[in-house]
């Protein structure tokens, strides 16, 4: 499509030169963006062409850049799709070594951090007490006297620089920047960073973070440490867990130490729920059972932490028996270095060092990083009235330190703070100068994620607003100063191309993105003296705080899709929740979506309980991230922050922030509300929907054979792919494959569209529940995400706020996790018990051959196409649901309002988040059905380019956004008609199920069997000691 | 006895005239052009006058083409272009082909419109035309730095996705669906791009024939002899 | 009045031969009573514009909210994915089922010679009508693009592309718009001598005109009586299948999908019978106050109310077993979805709304075995309210609960109309109402010529043999 736009924005723009994307700017919505179903306009249209036209893009096709993702410190390396000059989407590149083309949900929404709608448009100044726009020469002219003073006066020396923690060479290039005017170097923070792991790393090793070899250990014990939801290097590791998983054979078995089950507990074969503060002794009794340093029994370790003998017992043989293995350390109790270090001597004693642990590989990522303690000695500072200028980027500590820190009184006490942060977060709105930074898919950059290996960052775009990477910035204010001028090239690109030998060496390294060749070392790390009083406080529960796996420490808040994505544990979407265990809260007589007050030493929160079956009733669990006072229209207002409920208190040893053990008092509060939750019913009532075998069944193949749900139904022989009855014709009938007329739908037809039959395979032994897919989905397909206040019916008081329309059960995600627990009784009535198994299963459109949605709709606007696939047409559909009532997964989604039209209150998509919109997909209207189609657009692209190239599409040649994504490679999508596709082999697998195969309807999606790893013996924690 | 059925012929006549008030009615196309605004910028007067063009319908129709509330799905809606580009003079007499400025056409779904800069690649010359209008508002939109805010003429709706480049590449000539744009002094809608219309084509199959007699060629004895090209006619072929 | 209707000879089929002696009204004595009486009950009262403005009230409230729901999309209405029909369907198998009352006493009643529903039959016709007029807009309500409700008509168009044909909502479409035309033709074909008697008496030469049209100039000749007679006894012949069929494919909306509950082969005669059963309570709702209030006990006599009631007794049992049956299919079917569902339908989520249907529909209308009570019209009315609440609440525990505990665990839910559903199902019966009681203040409510049938005419009384043999 060209690139449309609606007049009157034309009169505004055409007085002084604009670039044609500009127009798109001014316009926001260029090609399918405004495509609203159905909504018919006679408005005169403007075809906006280039005044000079770029020699690499072709208008309507997708020109892509290689970069580096910069959402976390692992540094991915990434592939940016832009169409006519803007980005659309984000994927992994698959020549990166990191993620090997995979990459997790936050990695997919930096998208809507580049397109946040409440992102500064321009330098800001205060005045007062507010923050109003300046311009860039006034900002730089602004801050540049203030540092030349500064440097005169000597005040620089106290100056305090915290930049969100990066790696790559910005930090070094930053302390050289601030030793120039002489400000000491700046502190590294990262509120998620495992500092204390990071630091008994150092101590053993010499590395900050040693390559974990999930892949070669034989049994993998995890000490808090949640390497699946978002702790060290997410993705990474959650292609290694994959893969090792999927071998079955020889698959190692994870078992999971720690007070609440998370995504990687709930992933695990056993858990042990250590009471908190416990699991170093715990350690230090293994660690002396398997022979390696450390004292004290294992019974009675075993007691105090409130698990039964056997099952350490048990372990500690295990661990024995099964080399090599693979200990993690991670959690941020009062002493987890600690239990770090105990763990690495287990390692070291059982041999694991070199086999699963490969301090040759280190990872750079936490390279250079600042303790806490750090960043909670310069607020102390900043306090005592001894800081004269702040600089702040990225990073904002005023909402991820805990609130015992009281960062924003300190903060507040500098005389003169400069940001140089994107968005309003809760530091920036203190500031007095902000100068934007570019988005990182706007800038240059670099990192090293493995020594000698660079990953470049460059700039997909140009900035959407009238921001400047703060490298720039930095260099700009330095040719203002006489002796610094000298040093440094024109701009930033020039220090990156200085890194892979010049501009030549640039240009030939971007395609991939990847080469030879090392970033500015990275500064010392720096440090201060912890405080410690780690378990101090009241109360007869233990506080859990955990950062959250989709949100991190509250960066990714002000992204709606990351806010609608349920958290992979709890499924809650938009919402601050308690975690009760149901005994506990049967205790109190609290029940589901009851307030609750969480009190500790420093603060009190309070927020709905959610009863969870995977905490000890001794533990009361809140997640970090929600809860900030600024940070834009999706942020602000939105749950409860729970770093307020902590104290100044940090690990002794390498200065972590103690999220873990905290003791905490909870009462009834008044009041309940409903939960943001995606989660009917959490068990699978006997349906046999994810489907899950031990591996004893696996080998011996019993339990492997169909699972007949419905007793005397008709046959449900397993018929994957094309060997089952295909729709032959668009009402989905099965009819005579023989019947003459069948137009396209006759494979011997000469459009020779039906040969093909698309399909997937999800592997249950490989997904962990991580929802990548989702984030993926949204962005590919242009979903709407329906949460936000505004979005919701205003009719009914109890149902209005955050997440109205989640809470209706209107969220739009066309692939879902469902999670359901192993367990026979519903949550309110559950005693402790530690024995459940978790099955997380993708659920979305199974494409049926023979689909009960077909024959229903009045107008075709569902209906089979030749190629197996179930088409929705959005502009003809009239929105009668009669389909989704005949949809058994219940994978049809409605459009209840305008999500997709602009000038609604409850349009999904404000200015400039629209720049995102997919241009191949339609943006569904109101009243109109709308769920999965494989990506049909993809098919298409694909079919399109090959006929351009003159060829037949080969196997394997495009993939779906979900598996393209999938950092676990659970899906795989493909033709099964043709056994060339992977996915075709893959059908034929004997862990190969349909759900609710008696039904008859053929579904295009295959799953296999999870197989579950069960210890040798079993490990049996009794409910009562555990209380 | 009083014979009252001739009652029944007052209201009769009044349906009558009711029914034949609102054809009427209908039929009836008020005229688009909105007096101008004091001030008017080159695309509102361009807007202001495409507006007229077409007759408007009593109703809309939905997504018969992009400009739906013109009965006929707009065929003939010509309006007037911000720099009177003469196409016959580009293809006819100059013998520029369609792809010259229209450079994607064959590999992209967008066919493609050239930049101001390819325009002023050949007008730079000062000896063309230096007297004209037309020519004097290109190169101060050249001299500006500002795109040429063509409006737009033939439109399908945003749901749905037309390939350009396989359609080109199929043999089919650009006049079958845009007409003889090469003898149009101001481009019109040549056809109503509704559904139907391109359904038909993919069900009947293009002749090369009469592809080529649509744009004003006569066909050599290979077109005539070539089968119609069939394409699929599956809806989600454009529609997704 | 000689001009009045003159009964023909009461040989064949040519004139509607009511069977005259299934019914006395021994209080009425002549023609010229019948045309006073019941010619009176047009004059307009206080109390009737007072209904008229509280159901045009209503229907203001139901539009309102109609127009803010098209305007801000379905959201606004109480649906809670998975449970995607809500409040509008039912309201829409209710109304549906209201209809059939009416068409089983005029046609079906007529072809077995039921005597009792002469005088009650016009009223019944009328609610029809008005009931399939209401129901015809829900579908609409219902969809999520309203302006775009033709598609589903199948006409020629330049899309090149045809309803399908297979879906139930397009037999629906069929089937409402046959059943409304049928309805209509057979309550005017019926009205036809009752409006040439308005006509001769009516004085007002503008009004004069328009009956003048609607009778079509019927002059009482024998021929027209033939004709009229034939006409009658063809449309009620018409319709009679017309009862079966309409609500059957309305049923099949819910049996043809997968939903646990919904798909299920009884739903057609099952739904019949609940559709007889609703519309008598209508009838009873609406005739108790007419002919208390215009004063028509003696032609709506005790013996017809008793008839009725037993007809009602006899559907509210068809209905109960129907739902025993549904039960005894889920635990014999050992279908584990199914009986979860039914489980869950009783004792679960949903228990009350089971419990206020059965009550209504099952265990209160057992209350019509005694002849006291079924000759009691305060009690009937009473009753019939019920009714009316069981049935519609029928309609909610077949749709809801079946869609809101369905096969993905995942994805089970709750359900709460909001203010607008209520506010469209209010403007609903407002809609309803005013049009019939616009219509009981035009014409006769109550069937003129078909009870000066079984009247013996002054002329005849004086002979030999009398009213009837």
């Amino acid at each position: 499509m060209s690139t449309e736009t609606k007049d009157p924005a034309i009169a505004d723009v055409i007085a002084e030169p604009v670039r044609r994307r500009d127009f798109l700017k001014v316009l926001g919505v260029g090609g399918a963006a405004v495509t609203a179903v159905g909504c018919y306009s006679d408005q005169v249209e403007k075809l906006i062409p280039y005044v000079a036209s770029p020699d690499e893009t072709v208008p309507g096709v997708s020109t892509y850049y290689a970069s580096t993702c910069r959402e976390c410190a692992a540094g991915c390396g990434i592939i940016v799709e832009t169409r006519d000059g803007r980005a659309i989407k984000v994927e992994g590149n698959p020549a990166h070594p990191v993620n090997r083309g995979a990459l997790c949900a936050r990695g997919q929404a930096s998208l809507q951090g580049l397109y946040n709608p409440d992102r500064f448009a321009t330098p800001m100044k205060r005045q007062g007490d507010t923050l109003v726009a300046t311009t860039w020469d006034d900002a730089i002219a602004t801050l540049s006297a203030k540092l030349a003073d500064a440097k005169q006066s000597g005040a620089a020396k106290d100056a305090v620089f915290i930049n969100q923690h990066e790696q790559g060479s910005f930090p070094a290039f930053l302390d050289q920047w601030l030793a120039g005017f002489g400000m000491p170097a700046h502190l590294a923070y990262d509120a998620e960073a495992p500092i204390s792991t990071v630091a008994a790393n150092r101590q053993a090793f010499g590395v900050s973070w040693p390559g974990y070899d999930l892949g070669a250990a034989k049994i993998i014990v995890s000490f808090a440490a949640d390497f699946l939801d978002g702790w060290g290097l997410p993705v990474p590791q959650q292609l290694a867990f994959a893969d090792a998983r999927a071998r079955i054979e020889g698959a190692p078995r994870l078992v999971y130490v720690g007070p609440r089950r998370s995504l990687t507990g709930l992933n695990a074969d056993t858990w042990i729920p250590a009471r908190p503060g416990t699991v170093q002794q715990l350690a230090e009794a293994i660690a002396a059972a398997v022979g390696g340093r450390g004292a004290g029994d294992l019974k009675g370790a075993a007691e105090r932490s409130g698990v039964s003998a056997e099952a350490v017992e048990a372990l500690v043989a295990e661990l024995k028996a099964a080399k090599p293995s693979l200990l993690l350390a991670g959690g941020a109790g009062p002493n987890a270095t600690a239990l770090a270090s105990t763990i690495n001597d287990i390692n070291k004693a059982l041999g694991n060092v070199g086999q699963t642990i490969k301090p040759a590989e280190a990872s750079q990522a936490f390279e250079g990083i600042a303790t806490h303690a750090a960043l909670r000695d310069a607020a102390e500072r900043m306090a005592a009235g001894r800081v004269p200028v702040a600089f702040v980027r990225g990073a904002d500590p005023v909402h991820s330190m805990p609130g015992g820190a009281k960062f924003a009184e300190a903060f507040a006490k500098v005389p003169f703070k400069v940001s140089f942060s994107s968005y309003p977060d809760d530091t920036t709105q203190l500031c007095d100068l902000v100068l934007p930074d570019n988005h990182s898919l706007e800038s240059w950059g670099d990192a090293e994620p493995v020594k000698g290996t660079l990953s470049l960052q460059q700039p997909a775009m140009d900035p959407v607003f009238s921001t400047r990477a703060t490298a720039d910035v930095l260099i700009a204010l330095a040719k203002a100063d006489p002796q610094m001028a000298g040093r440094y090239p024109a701009d930033y690109r020039g220090v990156i191309a200085a890194r892979v030998g010049g501009n030549a060496g640039l240009v030939a390294a971007l395609p991939t993105a990847v080469t030879r060749g090392s970033a500015l070392p990275a500064p010392a790390p720096k440090s201060a003296a912890p405080k410690g009083g780690g378990a101090a406080g009241q109360g007869d529960y233990f506080l859990y705080v955990y950062q959250s796996p989709v949100l991190g420490d509250g960066r990714g808040a002000n992204k709606p899709w990351l806010q609608e994505l349920p958290d992979p544990v709890t499924k809650i979407a938009w919402q601050t929740v308690v975690e009760l265990h149901p005994e506990t809260a049967r205790k109190l007589s609290i029940a589901q979506g009851d307030h609750v007050t969480v009190t500790t030493s420093t603060g009190s929160l309070t927020a709905p309980a959610y009863l969870y079956i995977g905490i000890r009733p001794d533990t009361v669990a809140v997640a970090a991230g929600r809860g900030h006072a600024a940070y834009g229209r999706y942020a602000r207002g939105c749950g409860s922050n729970a770093m307020a409920l902590l104290g100044v208190a940090e690990d002794m040893r390498s200065g972590q922030m103690v999220l873990a053990g905290v003791r905490a008092s909870i009462a009834r509060a008044t009041g309940e509300s409903r939960l943001v939750t995606t989660e009917g019913s959490a068990r699978q009532h006997d349906r046999g929907i994810a489907q899950a075998v031990t591996l004893e069944q696996f080998r011996t193949g019993e339990g492997v054979e169909h699972e007949h749900t419905f007793p005397g139904q008709a046959s449900t022989e397993f018929l994957p792919g094309l060997r089952a009855p295909v729709a032959n014709d668009a009402q989905g009938d099965l009819g005579d494959p023989k019947s003459a007329q069948k137009g396209q739908y006759d494979p011997d037809h000469w459009s020779g569209v039906a040969k093909r039959r698309w399909a997937m395979v999800v592997d249950l032994a490989r997904c962990t529940g991580c929802s990548a897919c989702v984030t993926a989905c949204y962005a590919e397909n242009n979903i709407p995400t329906v949460g936000a206040p505004w979005q919701g019916p205003q009719l009914w008081p109890n149902v209005t706020g955050h997440g109205a329309n989640v809470v209706r059960g209107r969220e739009m995600a066309w692939i879902r996790l469902e999670r359901y627990f192993e367990i026979d009784r519903e949550p309110k009535d559950v005693e402790f018990n530690a024995e459940f198994d978790t099955r997380v299963i993708p659920m979305m459109c199974q494409q049926c051959g023979n689909a009960p949605c077909e024959p229903v709709c009045p107008v075709y606007a569902t209906y089979h196409s030749p190629d197996g696939l179930n088409v929705q047409v959005y502009n003809r559909c009239v929105g009668t649901r009669y389909c989704s009532n005949g949809c058994p997964y219940k994978v049809r989604y409605f459009n209840w309002f305008g999500y997709g039209e602009p000038n609604r209150a409850q349009y999904a998509f404000p200015e400039p988040l629209n720049w995102q919109l997919n241009p191949d997909v339609t943006v569904r209207g109101k009243g109109v059905m709308e769920k999965c189609t494989f990506c049909v657009q993809r098919i298409r692209e694909a079919e399109n380019r090959a006929r351009l190239e003159n060829r037949e599409v080969q196997p394997d040649e495009f993939t779906v956004a979900c598996a393209q994504a999938c950092p676990s490679r659970a899906l795989t999508f493909g033709d099964a008609a043709d056994e060339q596709w992977a996915v075709a082999r893959m059908v034929e697998d004997k862990r190969a199920y349909h759900v609710f195969e008696e039904l008859n309807t053929y579904t295009a999606v295959v799953y296999l069997r999870k197989v579950n790893h069960p210890a040798a013996a079993p490990a049996n924690v009794a409910a009562a000691e555990a209380r | 006895m009083k014979r009252p059925s001739r009652w029944v012929f007052v209201p009769a006549a009044a349906a009558l005239t009711l029914a034949a008030s609102i054809i009427t009615a209908s039929a009836r196309a008020p005229q688009g052009n909105a007096p101008a605004p004091a001030q008017e910028t080159l695309t509102q007067k361009a807007n202001r006058e495409a507006a007229g063009k077409a007759p408007r319908g009593p109703f809309a129709y939905s997504g018969a083409s992009g400009y739906t509330n013109y009965l006929g799905g707009g065929v003939g809606r010509s309006p007037v272009q911000p720099i009177k580009f003469p196409h016959p003079v580009h293809v006819n007499t100059l013998k520029l082909n369609c792809v010259y400025c229209h450079f994607s056409a064959f590999k992209s779904p967008d066919p493609g419109l050239p930049a101001v800069s390819t325009c002023i690649g050949c007008h730079q010359n000062p000896t063309i035309l230096p007297a004209s209008p037309d020519l004097a508002k290109l190169k101060d939109y050249a001299a500006k730095g500002q795109p040429i805010p063509w409006v737009r003429v033939h439109k399908v709706p945003e749901y749905v996705h037309f390939p350009h480049m396989r359609h080109v590449n199929a043999g089919v000539t650009c006049q079958s669906c845009h007409g003889q744009v090469n003898n149009m002094p101001q481009v019109f809608q040549y056809a109503s791009l509704n559904m139907g219309w391109c359904v038909s084509c993919h069900v009947k199959g293009y002749s090369p024939a009469e592809g080529l007699r649509s744009a004003g060629y006569t066909p050599d004895s290979a077109a005539l002899a070539a089968p119609r090209k069939r394409a699929t006619y599956d809806c989600s072929n454009c529609h997704y | 009045m000689a001009t009045l209707a003159q009964p023909g000879q009461d040989t064949g089929p040519m004139r509607p031969n009511i069977a005259r002696a299934g019914l006395q009204l021994p209080a009425v004595k002549d023609y010229g009573q019948v045309d006073r009486e019941i010619m009176g009950t047009l004059r307009p009262t206080k109390g009737w514009f007072t209904l008229l403005m509280v159901a045009i009230t209503c229907l203001g409230i139901g539009a309102t909210s109609w127009i803010y729901q098209i305007h801000e999309g379905l959201g606004v209405a109480g649906y809670a994915p998975p449970v995607m029909w809500g409040v509008y369907i039912i309201t829409f198998v209710f109304w549906i089922g209201i209809g059939h009352a009416g068409t089983l006493i005029s046609a079906i009643l007529y072809l077995f010679r039921a005597g009792f529903r002469t005088t009650i039959y016009r009223c019944a016709e009328a609610m029809t009508v008005f009931a399939v007029m209401t129901a015809g807009l829900f579908p609409i309500i219902h969809i999520g693009r309203p302006w775009k409700f033709f598609w589903l008509i199948p006409y020629p168009n330049w899309r090149l592309l045809w309803p399908n044909f297979k879906s139930p909502l397009v037999w629906d479409v069929f089937a409402i718009s046959t059943y409304l035309t049928i309805s209509v033709t057979f309550l005017f074909i019926g009205l036809l001598p009752d409006i040439a008697t308005l006509r001769d008496a009516e004085k007002n030469p503008m009004k004069k005109a328009i009956l003048a049209m609607l009778s079509f100039g019927w002059r009482n000749s024998e021929n027209e009586w033939r004709h009229f007679a034939r006409a009658y006894l063809f449309l009620a012949a018409f319709s009679t299948p017309l009862v079966l069929s309409v609500h059957s494919v309305v049923s099949f909306d819910f049996s043809m999908a997968l939903v646990p509950g919904w798909h299920t082969t009884i739903f057609a005669p099952y739904f019949v019978a609940g559709a007889i059963f609703s519309g008598m309570g209508m009838v009873f709702t609406i005739i108790i106050p007419i002919r208390k209030f215009f004063k028509l006990e003696h032609y709506v006599t005790l013996n017809i109310m008793d008839a009725g009631a037993k007809l009602t007794l006899f559907t509210s049992m068809v209905v109960g077993c129907a739902y025993m049956v549904e039960f005894f299919i889920a635990w014999y079917g050992a279908v584990p979805v199914e009986q979860d569902y039914f489980w869950n339908r009783v004792f679960g989520q949903w228990w009350w709304t089971a419990w206020i249907m059965l009550t209504c529909n099952v265990i209160l209308p057992l209350s019509l075995f005694s002849q006291k009570l079924r000759r009691n019209p305060t009690w009937l009315w009473i009753l019939s309210l019920f009714i009316n609440l069981g049935m519609w609440y029928e309609r909610f525990v077949i749709i809801v609960p079946g869609l809101s505990h369905e096969f993905e665990p995942w994805q089970w839910t709750g359900y709460a109309p909001s203010f607008i559903d209520m506010g469209i199902l209010l403007g609903s019966f407002g809609w309803f109402f005013m049009w019939f009681l616009l219509f009981i203040k035009q014409l006769p409510v109550i069937a003129i010529a078909e009870v000066k049938e079984i009247v013996p005419p002054r002329l005849k009384a004086a002979s030999s043999h009398g009213g009837g043999h």
